[in-house]
């Protein structure tokens, strides 16, 4: 009995030794490719001729010149939240109305099913195409896909939330 | 039959024995995916086996469960870390699939029913085999349903092997849009079935031709 428990505190420890190794060895990698991932995104979305590489929040916006404004939000998904990042075009030439467009969706995080709704972390599907240029006033009538319905209104809902936050209407902006 | 060839022919875990059903219809639907998913698994199986097979006399008979589990737990963790810091954005199409590597039949009944009790040298042939066996049937139903589904053979690939295999993809376009059911679980189902019903009819004419000694029980 005593030799069966010291085999198992020896197996657990040496179990335990690996994958503190491995986690040691790969953290910082990992990081680093979590951040390129998330930089990758936002610089697709804006498409600015200088790389971004860091971001100024004033509560979930960010105000780039030009009426270009990167915005962040979350929704619920079918497995879970849904962080959603998006790129609006302000029109600043009607200081009046202005008539926002939508340039780009991504999504940063989520934990929907695989093989059936995780297309929207691909950021070149079709259908995350489809919602660039729309005009936010039509995102309603954007069709679901087939197979992903809850995902697909999840981050409709999202989107039109986001282009609905207060803080677009702020004329401060950066870079 | 060697211990190689009937791991992973005349005992393929996924066609015969009908293991490791679930990865194998849901990552299935491209062969970059399917790639990336047996290698995890080969891995894991390769590791997990070889680790237990070594240890084998110190590992207690009542408690042996906990144990394999354990060990394959720890590899499982082990790839999920290597590919989140190697080939990351293979990681983020198939996580949740490397991650429940650990519950895949597979593993578990090469250890029980052979790693456990075999010295080493058989050990890692037959994990080999079965690794490989696992890997053609993942891959044979990835390239059929990337070709129905999609058109294409090997997109993507550069999420495995760096920017240079972005040139290796095949494009055969046969019609507008492929068939959109084989990129869906109902025709991974039906693809699935079918591959099996082709395969034992392979294995069925490949053993009937063999002398009459060698023939096992089917």
């Amino acid at each position: 009995m005593v030799k069966a428990i010291g085999s198992l505190l020896g197996i657990a420890l040496a179990c335990a030794l690996l994958l503190g190794l491995t986690h040691r060895a790969t953290t910082e990698q990992i990081k680093h490719n979590q951040n390129a991932h998330f930089w990758q995104q936002v610089n697709e979305l804006t498409a600015l001729d200088v790389p971004i590489d860091k971001v100024e929040w004033d509560e979930n916006v960010w105000h780039l010149c030009n009426g270009l404004v990167l915005v962040r939000g979350e929704t619920h998904g079918y497995g879970g939240p849904i962080h959603l990042l998006a790129a609006l075009q302000l029109d600043t030439a009607r200081e009046k109305d202005g008539q926002t467009t939508v340039r780009g969706v991504s999504v940063t995080r989520h934990q929907e099913t695989p093989g059936i709704a995780d297309f929207i972390s691909q950021s070149q599907h079709p259908w995350l195409q489809h919602l660039a240029g729309l005009d936010p006033a039509r995102i309603g009538g954007v069709e679901a896909v087939t197979g992903a319905t809850i995902t697909s209104r999840a981050i409709l809902r999202g989107l039109a939330a986001m282009t609905a936050y207060p803080e677009l209407a702020s004329s401060r902006c950066s870079r | 039959m060697s211990t190689f060839g009937r791991a992973a022919i005349t005992h393929n875990p996924a066609w015969v024995q009908l293991l490791g059903l679930c990865p194998l219809l849901a990552v299935s639907n491209n062969v970059v995916n399917a790639l990336g998913l047996s290698l995890a698994s080969a891995f894991v199986l390769f590791g997990s086996n070889c680790t237990i097979s070594m240890i084998r006399t110190w590992i207690p008979g009542f408690a042996r469960l906990p144990c394999f589990v354990l060990i394959i737990a720890t590899f499982t963790t082990c790839t999920v870390l290597l590919l989140q810091a190697f080939a990351f954005d293979l990681y983020l199409r198939i996580a949740l699939f490397v991650q429940i590597i650990v519950t895949n039949c597979m593993i578990v009944g090469r250890i029980e029913a052979f790693a456990s009790k075999q010295p080493l040298a058989k050990t890692i042939l037959d994990a080999a085999g079965t690794a490989c066996g696992f890997a053609i049937a993942l891959l044979a139903l990835g390239a059929i349903r990337e070709l129905i589904g999609h058109g294409t053979l090997f997109a993507g690939m550069e999420l495995l092997f760096g920017p240079t295999a972005a040139s290796w993809q095949l494009t055969f376009n046969v019609s507008e849009q492929g068939l959109l059911i084989a990129t869906l679980p109902p025709g991974a189902f039906i693809i699935a079935g079918l591959a099996l019903g082709f395969g034992n009819a392979l294995l069925k004419k490949f053993r009937s031709r063999q002398p009459s000694n060698n023939r096992e029980p089917s």
